[in-house]
C-alpha cells in the first residue's frame, strides 16, 4: 500500500507500546524505553498515554505468538540442563542441579546464558537460587545476575518486597494495607496469623505463607519439564563411505514413515542431509501438498537430487527428517495400493513441484478485480492445496475469495503474459479499431464488439492512470483478439492513447 | 480406480496452428467438453516459449467450462514432456494438455510414442498443442491443422463477432479418413460440430449429413449436463 | 440555549442565481439514485439538479431505493432550477428484482408510499421489521400497482429474464417498460437489442436510462467508498462489489441519444412516460389535519372566537389598546396566509395538555404573537415584551409557521397519545431526522475503507473540532504530524471532504409531529424506529416545511417537570398552592440569589458562563434576565457588545441618559434610541440587529429578508461581503461612524454563525 510505503522507517527512539484489549479499551502490554519515559507502564490505558505522549505508536500485542516463542525458548534452554519450563508469561525456569560445573560453576553458566540470549536479540534478567521461588524473586527484584547460596537464602529474601513472592493483585493489596512491605515483615509474623488471614479463600497453594515456604525451600516445588516435541528423524551412520547413498534410503524412509504412522501424522516437508567424509554437507528438501507417509512417494520426491550428485570421497552419514508434519487420517491411504483421487492429485503435485520447483506448478488464484491483469493470478499449487478438497481449490468457479461472482463478461481463452503494444488505426476519440499491426504483421478488422470500459483501480493506481476500453475484434482471416485502448483522447491524462493486444479468443 | 467411461477413440491428439491463433485451443476445449471430460482437473503444461508466444490460459475465460486447472510452467520441452508423462499417470485428471512451441529435438518420435503409451494405459487423453511447429514424425493417431475462420453471424449485433468457427484439417487419422471441416463448439449442448465446408467438400462427402461423417464420436446429448 | 442544529447547513440552489427554464429536452433521465439511497448514491439533489440544468434537461426523475426520503430535496432544487421533478422510487424486491416506479397521480403516489411503508414496517412474514430495512415481495407490488408506471430494471445477468419476464408481465399489468442502460459492459449492443426484442415479445417497450448514481464521473471514488462502507469491506478487497467503471453519471441528452442511436424509441419513451405522470409533491401542500373547526364556521372566525375568549380571561380589565392593535394585525396576517387552522390545532393540543394538568409552554416564531398569548399557548405578555413580537409578523411569506410546545418530560407521552387518539395513527406521525456524516465519523469510515491503521485514523479524527464542521478544512490535520502530501492520505482527505454532509441514515425526531388530512401512509412512507412500537416518516422537518405540511414540535422539557414537582412539594409541605400564573413575579429574594451567582440547577442560567455573568450583570428584574440569557452567546460576544453593556449598566445609565450614535439630519436623530433604549444602546437581540438594518441602513423588507436568510447560511455560502458593504455604506451615508456600522454588522455575523436566541 502506498501509504505504508510512504511511512518512514521506525525510529527506535520513538515511543512505542504494544496494546491488548481491556474491558475499557486498549491497555498497555509492553512499552519501549522511550514510551516508559513518558510514563507508559504495563496495564495502563493507551488513551491516557496518548494524552501524555500524542506521538506514541501503538501496535497490537501478539500474546499467543509470545507464548509460543517463550515455549521455544524454554526448549532451547535445555542446552544448559535437561529440565526447563516456561514460568508465567515472561519467564523460563531451569533446574540446573548438577549442570553448572560444565561452565565451571554458576557464574560461568550465567555469563554463558547472558551472552547467548543477548545474541538472540533479547534482554534477559538472570538469577540462580536454591529454590524456584527464590530464583523467581531474585531474577525480578534482585541486583542482576544474582546468585544466592542456601545459607543466604532467608536473609536475601527478607529484604525483597512482598511482590517478589508471586502473589496475586488482591493479596498484594491486602498486604500493603496491612503495612507489610518486605518479605522479612511477613516472615516475622506468627504463622498462625498468616494462616488465619489468608488461608480461607480457597487458593491454599497461593497464600503468602505457602509462597514463603516454597521460596525458602520448606515446601517442595518441582519443575514440571514438558517433553520436547516429537521429532521425526532417522540417522544412519555407515561403516564406510559410499558414493551412492540411495540404497539406504528405502529403509530410512520406511522407518520415518512408520514413526509418522504411529503418531497418526504425515510429512509436509522432508529434508535429507548427506554428510561427506571431507566434512561437506548436502541438504535436499521436498514438500508435499498434503500430509504423506507413503515411503515410495516421499523417496521419489528426492530422486532428482541424485542425478548429478557430487559424492566427492563418499558419504558416511545420512540424516532424514520430516521437518514439518501434519495430522493424517489413516483412511486417506487405501490398503489396496491404489489411492483415491485426492491423494492421486496431491501426489502428482508433489512430484511435479519437487522436480520443476514449487513455483512452476500452479493453480488459479484469481482475485476479485475488474482489472484483468490483477484478476488473473496463479499461485504455487503446493501452497494452495492441502486445505479442503483439492478440486475445489483448482476450480476457478467462484472466481476469487470474496464469494462474489464476477459480472458476466466475455473473456478470451488465452491471455498474453503482458499486454503487447500495437499500432492501431481508429476513429478519434472513442471509435472502434479499424486495423492494427501486431508483431510486425498487419491485420484488418472485420468485426468488433465493445468497448467494455474498465476504469483504473484509483485507490492503488497513480492519479494519472487511464481507463481501458476493451474490444473483442475479428480480423479478416478469422482470428479473434482482445484489444484495449488505454485512455480516451482528451481525457486529460496524457498524450494520444496507446493500444495493446491482451488476449486471444478461440 | 477410475473406470474408463466414454474413453476416446484415440488417446493422443495433436494440433498445429500459429501461435497467434486461438483456434487450436478452442478445438481442444470443445472436444474435451464434448467428450464429457470436465469437472476433473485439467493439467496444462506449457514450455516457456509457448507461454511467451501464445499466452497463458485465461482463468476467467475458462471458468465457464467447469474445468479446474493445474498449470505447469516448464522451462523447456524436455521438462514439459516429463511433466506430461507424470500427468498421464494420474487418473484423477480429465486430460493433459501439452503445449510445446516449435519443433524441439526432445519432442521426437520416441517421445510421442512414450506419451501415447501412457495415455492409452491410463485412459487420460492427451492433447499436444504445437504452436508454430512443423508436423514431424509422430505416433499421434489424430493430427489436426487448425486456423480460425470467420465467425458465424451475430443476430443481436451484426457488427460483432458471432460464434467462433475454425477450419480444422485432419491430415492424419488412424482408422478414419482425413478431411477438412468447419468446426464450432456448441457449449449449451456440449457438442463439437464439424461441418464439411461447401467449397472444399467432394461430391460424396458433401451429400451426406456432415456431422455424421466425422471420423469419431463428438459427444452431444450428455445426460445430466 | 436552543439545541445545537441537528443538521449541518444544507447546501441548496439559490433562486437568486438566475435559473431560466430549459426548453424541452429530447430525453429525461428516470433512473436517478441520490444519496438518499443511503450508501448507494453519491450525489446530493443540489448537484444532480444543477448538473441536469446545465446539460439542458427540463425535467429529471428521482428513484431512490425503496424510499421517498430524498424526493422533497429533488423537488425543491428542481423548482429552483425551473425544472420539472418526476417523483418515483426504485423498488428492490427481496429476491433482487428491481423496478423503477413512477406514480401517475396523487392516488397512485399514495399507494406507492403505502407499499414502501408496508416493507418498512413489517417483514414479509408479518413480523416487526428491523429499522432501516425494507422487504418487499412481488405480491406487495402487485397489490399496490394501480396507477403506477413500472419499469423493470434487468439484472446484470439477463440470461434468466426470458423465463422470468412472462411471469412478471402476468402479475403486473402496470409493468410497461424495461430499462436499458449503455454502461460500457462490452456487449451493450447485443444486450440492449436482446432486451428490446424480449420486451417487444411481451408487449413492453424499452426506455433508456444511465442508472445514474452520481452527477459527474469524478464522484466514482466516493461511490466506491460508500459501497465499501455499506458492504463492510476494505477497498483493496472490495472487488466485484464495485462498479467496473465511472459511467453511471448523469449524461447529457445528446450523449444518451448517441449511445442509443440504434434504439431512438428508447430515448423517446422517456418523454412518453413523463407525459403520463401527472403528479407533483405540491399536491401535498396544505395538508392540514382533520378540522378542529365546528361546522358552519370558517377557520378564521373560529380562531377569532377562541382568541377573544382567551383574551377576555388574560385581560379581565379589558384588552389594552396596544394588544388590540397587535391582534387585529395578526388576524389579517393569519387570514392572508391561511394559518387559522394551524393555530386552532395547536390550541386544541395545548388545551388538552392543560386539561390533563400538564405544564406546557409554547415557543417558536409563530408563538411570538399576541394570538398565541390569548390562546394561552404562551405566557409572554405582548403588552410588556414587544420586541419579541416582531418576528412573527416580519416572517417571510414562504416560511412555514413554527410553534414548538414544551411539555413536562415525564408526561409528554400522554400528550402524544392524545394526538394519536384524536387524529389517528394514520394521520399523525413523527418526523425523521436525517443523520449526516460528520467529520469525525466520515474520516473514520473513509480511513477504514482505505486501509489506514486504527492509529492514524484516531489521530486524524482527534483533530476535528466539535462535530459540526462542513469540511475537512475545519479540521486541523497538520497537528497529526502525518505526511499530508502522501497521495494516499490526500485521497483519504478529499473523499472525507466529499462524504461529510452526506446523509447516513434516518433517525427519529425528538418530537416533531406531522398531521395530515390524507392517511399518512399515503402521503409519505413510514418506517420503523429502533425501539419497538415507534414509527416515523421518511421526511425531516425541512422537507415538511418545504411542502407546507402541518408540523408541530411536541417536546419534552425536564424543567417543567421540576416546576410541577416543586408545586406539589409546596402544596404538601408548606400548604402553598401555586400555578405558573399565580407564582409571584419579581421576587426580590430570588434576584438576590441570582445576583450572587447562586443559580445551580436553574434553567437557562445554570451554565458556568451564565453563572459567571450573573454577579457582573446583577439582574434586578425579569427583563434583565432576558438580557442575561441573550448576552452570554457568541453573537454579542463576537460583536463586542458585552462590555459596553456592562459598563453602561454599572455606571447606572438608563435608556434616557445614553448618547446614541446618531444619523445626520434630516434623519430621525432618535431612531437608534427607539431600537436600543431597553438594552442601553447596545444591540443584543437579533431583532434589534435586523431593525438597525431596516431603519439605520434603510434596508427594504426584501433586503432584510435576504440578510436574515444569509445569516443562517453565512458559513456555507460566504456571501457576507455583499451585505456588509451594503449595510455599512448606507449607514455611513446616513451619517453614522464607520466603526459603529462595522460593529453592528459583525454582530449580525455572530448571530448567523451560532444561531440566535
Amino acid at each position: 500500500m502506498p501509504w505504508e510505503e510512504a511511512a518512514p522507517e521506525r525510529d527506535p527512539a520513538a515511543p512505542l507500546v504494544l496494546a491488548e484489549d481491556g474491558p475499557h479499551g486498549p491497555v498497555i502490554h509492553a512499552a519501549n524505553d522511550a514510551a516508559q519515559s513518558f510514563g507508559a507502564a504495563r496495564g495502563g490505558r493507551v488513551t491516557d498515554l496518548r494524552g501524555l505522549c500524542p506521538d506514541v505508536v501503538v501496535e497490537p500485542a501478539d500474546l499467543a505468538g509470545d507464548a509460543k516463542a517463550l515455549e521455544r525458548l524454554a526448549l532451547w534452554s535445555r542446552r544448559w540442563c535437561p529440565w526447563s519450563a516456561t514460568d508465567g508469561a515472561d519467564g523460563v525456569v531451569l533446574d540446573t542441579t548438577g549442570s553448572d560445573h560444565l561452565w565451571r560453576g554458576e557464574r560461568g553458566m550465567l555469563t554463558d546464558m547472558d551472552t547467548r540470549i543477548t545474541a538472540l536479540g533479547q534482554s534477559v534478567q538472570l538469577a540462580v537460587a536454591p529454590t524456584h521461588g527464590a530464583a523467581w524473586a531474585l531474577a525480578r527484584y534482585g541486583a542482576g545476575q544474582d546468585m544466592c547460596s542456601p545459607a543466604d537464602l532467608a536473609g536475601r529474601l527478607a529484604l525483597l518486597p512482598v511482590a517478589a513472592l508471586r502473589l496475586d493483585g488482591p493479596t498484594l493489596l491486602t498486604l500493603r494495607r496491612l503495612g507489610l512491605k518486605r518479605i522479612g515483615d511477613l516472615a516475622a509474623l506468627p504463622r498462625a496469623t498468616l494462616e488465619r488471614r489468608f488461608g480461607r479463600d480457597g487458593k491454599t497453594m497461593l497464600t503468602p505463607l505457602r509462597r514463603l515456604d516454597q521460596a525458602l525451600g520448606k515446601l517442595p516445588e518441582p519443575i514440571i519439564s514438558p517433553a520436547p516435541p516429537r521429532r521425526y528423524h532417522v540417522l544412519k551412520r555407515l561403516p564406510e563411505a559410499v558414493m551412492d547413498p540411495q540404497p539406504w534410503l528405502p529403509d530410512m524412509m520406511a522407518t520415518l514413515c512408520a514413526d509418522l504412522a504411529r503418531d497418526g501424522r504425515g510429512a509436509r516437508a522432508i529434508t535429507l542431509a548427506l554428510y561427506r567424509v571431507d566434512g561437506i554437507t548436502r541438504q535436499f528438501h521436498a514438500g508435499t501438498a498434503r500430509p504423506s507417509r507413503d515411503a515410495a512417494h516421499l523417496r521419489r520426491l528426492l530422486e532428482k537430487h541424485f542425478e548429478q550428485l557430487d559424492a566427492g570421497f563418499g558419504f558416511d552419514t545420512l540424516a532424514l527428517e520430516a521437518t514439518r508434519t501434519d495430522t493424517q487420517d489413516a483412511a486417506q491411504t487405501r490398503l489396496d495400493g491404489g489411492a483415491d483421487a485426492e491423494v492421486a492429485l496431491a501426489t502428482l503435485v508433489d512430484r511435479l513441484s519437487a522436480r520443476l520447483g514449487a513455483a512452476a506448478v500452479q493453480v488459479p488464484a484469481p482475485r476479485d478485480s475488474h482489472m484483468p491483469d490483477r484478476a488473473e493470478a496463479w499461485a504455487p499449487a503446493l501452497q494452495r492445496i492441502g486445505k479442503g478438497r483439492l478440486a475445489d481449490t483448482l476450480a476457478p468457479a467462484g472466481l476469487g475469495g470474496g464469494g462474489l461472482v464476477a459480472p458476466p463478461r466475455e473473456r478470451p481463452l488465452r491471455l498474453l503474459q503482458s499486454p503487447e503494444r500495437i499500432d492501431v488505426l481508429y476513429a478519434v476519440p472513442e471509435g472502434p479499431p479499424i486495423r492494427f499491426k501486431w508483431r510486425r504483421k498487419p491485420y484488418l478488422i472485420r468485426k468488433h464488439q465493445g468497448p467494455e470500459r474498465i476504469a483504473p483501480e484509483w485507490w492503488r493506481a497513480p492519479a494519472h492512470a487511464r481507463l481501458r476500453d476493451y474490444y473483442k475484434v475479428e480480423v479478416e482471416e478469422g482470428a479473434r483478439y482482445w484489444l484495449f485502448r488505454e485512455g480516451v483522447a482528451g481525457d486529460g491524462r496524457g498524450a494520444e492513447p496507446d493500444w495493446f493486444l491482451h488476449g486471444i479468443f478461440p | 480406480m477410475l473406470s474408463k467411461p466414454e474413453a476416446p477413440l484415440s488417446a493422443v491428439s495433436e494440433a498445429f496452428s500459429t501461435s497467434r491463433d486461438g483456434a487450436a485451443t478452442g478445438l481442444m476445449l470443445a472436444e474435451l467438453d464434448a467428450l464429457g471430460r470436465t469437472g476433473k482437473p485439467l493439467l496444462w503444461v506449457q514450455d516457456t516459449r509457448a507461454a511467451q508466444e501464445a499466452g497463458v490460459p485465461c482463468i476467467r475465460g475458462l471458468a465457464a467450462l467447469n474445468m479446474p486447472l493445474l498449470r505447469v510452467a516448464a522451462r523447456n520441452a524436455a521438462e514439459a514432456l516429463w511433466a506430461m508423462e507424470e500427468g498421464l499417470e494420474c487418473t484423477s485428471l480429465s486430460a493433459v494438455v501439452g503445449e510445446v512451441w516449435g519443433s524441439p529435438k526432445a519432442l521426437d518420435f520416441t517421445a510421442t510414442k512414450r506419451l501415447s503409451l501412457r495415455a492409452r494405459r491410463s485412459g487420460v487423453p492427451l492433447w499436444l498443442l504445437r504452436p508454430d511447429a512443423q508436423p514431424d514424425l509422430s505416433v499421434a493417431p489424430k493430427r489436426w491443422r487448425v486456423a480460425s475462420a470467420p465467425s458465424a453471424g451475430n443476430v443481436l449485433d451484426p457488427r460483432a463477432p458471432g460464434k467462433a468457427r475454425w477450419t480444422a484439417e485432419l491430415f492424419r487419422a488412424r482408422g478414419a479418413k482425413p478431411g477438412t471441416w468447419v468446426a464450432s463448439h456448441d457449449r449449451a449442448a456440449h457438442r463439437l460440430d464439424l461441418v464439411a465446408p461447401v467449397r472444399h467438400g467432394t461430391v460424396g462427402e458433401g451429400a451426406s449429413p456432415p456431422n455424421r461423417r466425422t471420423p469419431y464420436a463428438v459427444g452431444g446429448g450428455r445426460a445430466g449436463a | 440555549m436552543p439545541d445545537a442544529p441537528l443538521t449541518p447547513d444544507k447546501r441548496s440552489l439559490d433562486p437568486g442565481d438566475g435559473f431560466v427554464p430549459n426548453p424541452p429536452a429530447p430525453f429525461i433521465e428516470l433512473g436517478v439514485t441520490t444519496c438518499f439511497s443511503f450508501l448507494y448514491g453519491a450525489s446530493e439533489a443540489v448537484d444532480l439538479v444543477l448538473a441536469a440544468w446545465k446539460m439542458g434537461y427540463h425535467a429529471i426523475g428521482v428513484a431512490d431505493r425503496n424510499s421517498m426520503a430524498g424526493v422533497v430535496r429533488m423537488h425543491a432544487e428542481a423548482k429552483v432550477a425551473k425544472m420539472r421533478p418526476l417523483i418515483g422510487t426504485r423498488i428492490v424486491l427481496v429476491d433482487g428484482t428491481t423496478f423503477l416506479a413512477y406514480p401517475k397521480d396523487r392516488a397512485a403516489y399514495g399507494r406507492l408510499c403505502a407499499l414502501i411503508s408496508k416493507g418498512r414496517m413489517a417483514t414479509p412474514e408479518g413480523d416487526w421489521q428491523e429499522k432501516g430495512r425494507c422487504d418487499l415481495t412481488l405480491d406487495d407490488v402487485a397489490a399496490h400497482q394501480a396507477g403506477l408506471i413500472l419499469i423493470l430494471v434487468p439484472a446484470e445477468d439477463i440470461a434468466g429474464l426470458t423465463a422470468d419476464l412472462p411471469r412478471l408481465v402476468a402479475r403486473l399489468p402496470s409493468l410497461t417498460h424495461v430499462a436499458v442502460a449503455h454502461l460500457y459492459r462490452g456487449d451493450d449492443t447485443a444486450r440492449i437489442e436482446q432486451l428490446d426484442r424480449l420486451a417487444g415479445q411481451h408487449g413492453l417497450r424499452i426506455v433508456a436510462t444511465n442508472d445514474v448514481h452520481y452527477h459527474a464521473p469524478e464522484r466514482r471514488p466516493l461511490q466506491d467508498v460508500m459501497t465499501c462502507i455499506r458492504e463492510k469491506v476494505k477497498l483493496v478487497e472490495a472487488g466485484f462489489h464495485l462498479h467496473a467503471n465511472a459511467e453511471r453519471y448523469l449524461k447529457p441528452p445528446e450523449e444518451m441519444i448517441r449511445l442509443f442511436a440504434r434504439w431512438p424509441h428508447a430515448i423517446r419513451q422517456s418523454l412518453v412516460l413523463a407525459k403520463q405522470i401527472d403528479f407533483s409533491l405540491e399536491e401535498l401542500r396544505y395538508e392540514y389535519p382533520r378540522d378542529d373547526v365546528p361546522e358552519g364556521c370558517s377557520p378564521d372566525d373560529h380562531l377569532r372566537i377562541l382568541t377573544e375568549d382567551g383574551a377576555a380571561r388574560r385581560y379581565p380589565d379589558g384588552v389594552p389598546p396596544k394588544v388590540r392593535k397587535a391582534l387585529e394585525k395578526e388576524y389579517a396576517f393569519i387570514r392572508e396566509r391561511d394559518l387559522a387552522r394551524y393555530f386552532i390545532t395547536i390550541h386544541e393540543i395545548v388545551s388538552q395538555g392543560r386539561k390533563l394538568d400538564i405544564l406546557c409552554q409554547g415557543r417558536g416564531s409563530a408563538a411570538n404573537s399576541a394570538v398565541c398569548y390569548c390562546l394561552w399557548i404562551t405566557s409572554v405578555d405582548p403588552n410588556q415584551h414587544d420586541v419579541l413580537f416582531e418576528r412573527f409578523l416580519s416572517a417571510d411569506r414562504d416560511e412555514p409557521p413554527d410553534i414548538d410546545v414544551d411539555f413536562e418530560h415525564e408526561r409528554r407521552e400522554e400528550v402524544i397519545q392524545h394526538i394519536y387518539n384524536r387524529y389517528g395513527r394514520d394521520h399523525a406521525g413523527l418526523c425523521a431526522t436525517v443523520i449526516h456524516y460528520r467529520p469525525r465519523m466520515a474520516i473514520r469510515e473513509v480511513g477504514k475503507v482505505m486501509g489506514l491503521s486504527e492509529d492514524v485514523i484516531t489521530a486524524m479524527a482527534k483533530t476535528v473540532w466539535g462535530s459540526w464542521g462542513r469540511s475537512v478544512g475545519d479540521m486541523h490535520l497538520e497537528e497529526t504530524g502525518l505526511n499530508l502530501r502522501d497521495p494516499h492520505l490526500r485521497r483519504v482527505i478529499r473523499l472525507t471532504d466529499q462524504l461529510i454532509g452526506m446523509p447516513r441514515h434516518l433517525g427519529q425526531h425528538v418530537g416533531g409531529f406531522v398531521l395530515t388530512e390524507h392517511p399518512l401512509t399515503q402521503t409519505v412512507p413510514i418506517g420503523n424506529g429502533a425501539m419497538p412500537d415507534r414509527t416515523f416518516i421518511e421526511w425531516d422537518k425541512d422537507d415538511i416545511d418545504a411542502l407546507g405540511i402541518f408540523k408541530m414540535d411536541v417536546l419534552a422539557l425536564g424543567m417543567l417537570t421540576c416546576i410541577r414537582k416543586s408545586f406539589d412539594l409546596l402544596r404538601a409541605h408548606k400548604d402553598v398552592t401555586l400555578t405558573l400564573a399565580t407564582t409571584p413575579k419579581e421576587d426580590p429574594v430570588t434576584y438576590e440569589m441570582l445576583q450572587k451567582g447562586d443559580s445551580l440547577g436553574v434553567f437557562q442560567v445554570e451554565s458556568r458562563a451564565q453563572m459567571a455573568m450573573l454577579p457582573k450583570l446583577k439582574p434586578k428584574e425579569f427583563y434583565d434576565l432576558v438580557i442575561q440569557v441573550a448576552i452570554v452567546r457568541p453573537g454579542p460576544i463576537q460583536g463586542d457588545m458585552v462590555h459596553p453593556y456592562l459598563k453602561r449598566r454599572r455606571a447606572g445609565e438608563t435608556g434616557e441618559t445614553i448618547d446614541y450614535p446618531r444619523p445626520a439630519p434630516p434623519h430621525d436623530r432618535d431612531e437608534l434610541k427607539k431600537i436600543l433604549g431597553r438594552t442601553l444602546g447596545v444591540p443584543i437581540f437579533q431583532e434589534q440587529a435586523m431593525k438597525i438594518a431596516l431603519v439605520a441602513a434603510e434596508f427594504s423588507g426584501a433586503e432584510a429578508n435576504q440578510l436574515r436568510k444569509a445569516m443562517a447560511t453565512f458559513r456555507a455560502k460566504g456571501k457576507v461581503s455583499d451585505h456588509k458593504a451594503r449595510m455599512v455604506e448606507r449607514m455611513v451615508e446616513r451619517g453614522y461612524e464607520r466603526d459603529f456600522a462595522a460593529r453592528c454588522f459583525s454582530q449580525i455575523e455572530g448571530f448567523g454563525e451560532y444561531g440566535f436566541p
